[in-house]
């Protein structure tokens, strides 16, 4: 048995010793919000080797702390990158500094 | 220097540093209005906007994950999972001086291709009306030009008159008799005309008929027409009336007409049953009085220590089949400071203007009526309503004693006075003389049908053999006992030439 599956099963039983199993799928649904909101985004112009992928993450968790990392590869950026998350946005794309200029 | 190094110099001297901005993904688009995830901190009425298309919206809802936001553009063009970002901007227009005698939309930009307009300053839209220390009672006419209105249900600076009547009414037509009158009143108001939910042709027809007359020398027109965002519709009454508070401000007068208030009050409607804001009575959401009391209270008569100035209000409202009684009109109708009620049947009979004085009201103007004016219209509602009453009872008798043939008569004469063709205001002192004339019985003996000729006649040959008559009633409001004696006299024998 994994640890994930042990912390579910503690969850689980607490709630049945508490007589409120019914709230699971709301617990559930909240949950799922939660790590939308924490998972970020990184948009980058085209594929990069893994060694300089690791450098990146490493600095983006010093940054923002310990969260998931979602790599999208977007052509339409043309250089450079943007990390998003649901409230935040870093943008240092190409295209947003030519977008920048166009003003 | 060719463009590839103005290019390049322009290049160079770019700073671009990523920055962390606020943003939030958009989730769903109804009607108008579009709800955003993320956008955590924003507030409310603050400016976001849609990064791929660079249309503006203002939030309106703040929600636990979300935030709803009204578009003020095409929301067609918005799709799901739009950027938004945060501008930091509470909605705000551009006033000033540079906009007089412009067509502008709700956010300030020009309608009427005669260029950019360069604002002195920026108001939120929303703001809170002056507080009860900074105002006083009203105390100056705000003359409409028409003899039944400042005869009967006197208008005042920094009141809040409310328009009502059916669809084939002319409310729009009448308020706007009253802008045009303006153009020769002392300290004259800059008038803002905001037209709501109204046809393009309409409004077009409307600047027309002001700039012909020279109106828009002191007018703003503010238009939210028929085909844009419904987010307009909400927005133009706030807009406009913050035009007018600049002015105000300044120390001088504005005078501003909200045509119509029920079409604002079905875009707040719709607006808020997309947001899912419990509905109420009639649909409308909870805060459909206090977004009508809130707006009017904005109109008031300042002080002399804040200026003196002051915004007159005049919200028109349609209404059906008569029904004073519906949810919108007894709002606005107790939010307001009196009410004019055109009526159907008046209109159908052709009386014109087609207002019904027993269901209208003006409850502070008659404080700020001149001093001339309260002397000859003083009995002037009295004998109208007599001469009502009598009118319906007579309907079944033949025979009269000669005591009630002659009010009868009287009565006939001053109804017929009262009558106006719209868009041809009078200056007061022309109204003074000739409901003068009607109230002290000079037209008796007058045939009903000479009446209206009688009155051209009257203003002319005072103008061309006694002009101090109308210059000592316009220098002091008042009609005085020599050019009362005076006045006697031109009546007289004016009146010799109609019966001989």
């Amino acid at each position: 048995m994994n640890e994930e599956t042990k912390i579910a099963q503690i969850i689980i039983e607490v709630l049945k010793k508490k007589g409120e199993i019914h709230l699971l799928p709301k617990i559930l649904e909240e949950l799922k919000k939660e790590i939308k909101r924490e998972k970020l985004v990184l948009v980058l112009a085209r594929k990069f080797d893994q060694e300089t992928l690791e450098k990146i993450k490493r600095k983006l968790k010093e940054i923002f702390g310990e969260r998931e990392i979602k790599i999208e590869i977007d052509k339409e950026i043309i250089g450079g990158f943007s990390v998003k998350s649901t409230d935040h946005l870093l943008d240092a794309t190409v295209r947003g500094i030519l977008n920048k200029m166009k003003k | 220097m060719d463009i590839f190094e103005i290019l390049k110099k322009d290049l160079e001297n770019l700073e671009w540093k990523p920055e962390r901005e606020e943003i939030g993904e958009v989730v769903e688009v109804k009607d108008g209005v579009a709800r955003i995830s993320g956008l955590s901190n924003v507030e409310n009425f603050e400016v976001v906007k849609f990064e791929r298309t660079q249309i503006e919206g203002v939030i309106l809802n703040l929600e636990e994950d979300s935030v709803g936001a009204i578009v003020l553009g095409d929301f067609s063009k918005i799709t799901e999972g739009d950027i938004v970002k945060r501008t930091k901007k509470v909605l705000s227009v551009p006033i000033g001086e540079n906009l007089i005698g412009r067509a502008i939309d709700p956010l300030g930009n020009p309608l009427d291709g005669k260029g950019e307009i360069r604002a002195e300053e920026f108001y939120p839209l929303e703001r809170i009306g002056p507080s009860v220390v900074d105002r006083e009672p009203v105390n100056f006419p705000l003359h409409t030009g028409i003899k039944l209105i400042d005869a009967l249900i006197p208008i005042g600076r920094g009141q809040r008159e409310l328009f009502l009547g059916d669809r084939v009414t002319d409310k729009s037509h009448l308020a706007i008799t009253a802008i045009l009158n303006q153009k020769n009143e002392p300290k004259r108001p800059i008038c803002i005309y905001v037209a709501i939910g109204k046809k393009e042709a309409e409004i077009a027809r409307t600047i027309e008929i002001l700039e012909k007359s020279g109106a828009m020398d002191y007018t703003i027109v503010l238009a939210a027409p028929a085909s844009s965002p419904i987010s307009f519709w909400y927005l133009a009454p706030y807009a406009g009336c913050s035009q007018g508070e600049y002015f105000m401000k300044k120390g001088r007068d504005a005078l501003v007409i909200y045509d119509d208030l029920t079409k604002h009050g079905y875009a707040w409607r719709q607006i808020s049953l997309i947001l899912r804001r419990p509905p109420g009575r009639e649909a409308y959401p909870g805060d459909i009085f206090y977004a009508h009391s809130r707006l009017l209270e904005r109109a008031a008569k300042l002080n002399k220590e804040n200026g003196g100035g002051s915004l007159t209000a005049i919200p028109i409202l349609e209404i059906q089949a008569g029904d004073i009684t519906a949810y919108i009109p007894t709002n606005v109708i107790s939010i307001c400071d009196g009410q004019i009620y055109f009526d159907t049947s008046l209109y159908l009979k052709g009386q014109r203007p087609e207002v019904n004085i027993g269901l209208s009201v003006s409850r502070v103007g008659s404080a700020a009526q001149t001093k001339a004016m309260k002397k000859v219209a003083g009995t002037l509602k009295l004998e109208l309503a007599q001469f009502l009453e009598l009118e319906h009872f007579l309907e079944f008798i033949e025979e009269v004693d000669p005591e009630t043939r002659k009010k009868l008569e009287r009565g006939k004469r001053i109804k017929e006075i009262l009558k106006q063709e719209k868009l041809s205001p009078l200056p007061f002192e022309k109204e003074a003389v000739i409901i003068y004339a009607g109230i002290e019985g000079f037209l008796d003996e007058i045939k009903i049908e000479d009446i209206q000729g009688f009155e051209r006649n009257l203003s002319e040959t005072i103008e061309i053999q006694k002009p101090e008559i109308f210059k000592a009633m316009r220098d002091s409001r008042d009609l005085d006992l020599t050019t009362k004696l005076e006045l006697d006299k031109v009546l007289k024998d004016l009146v010799k030439k109609y019966t001989r």
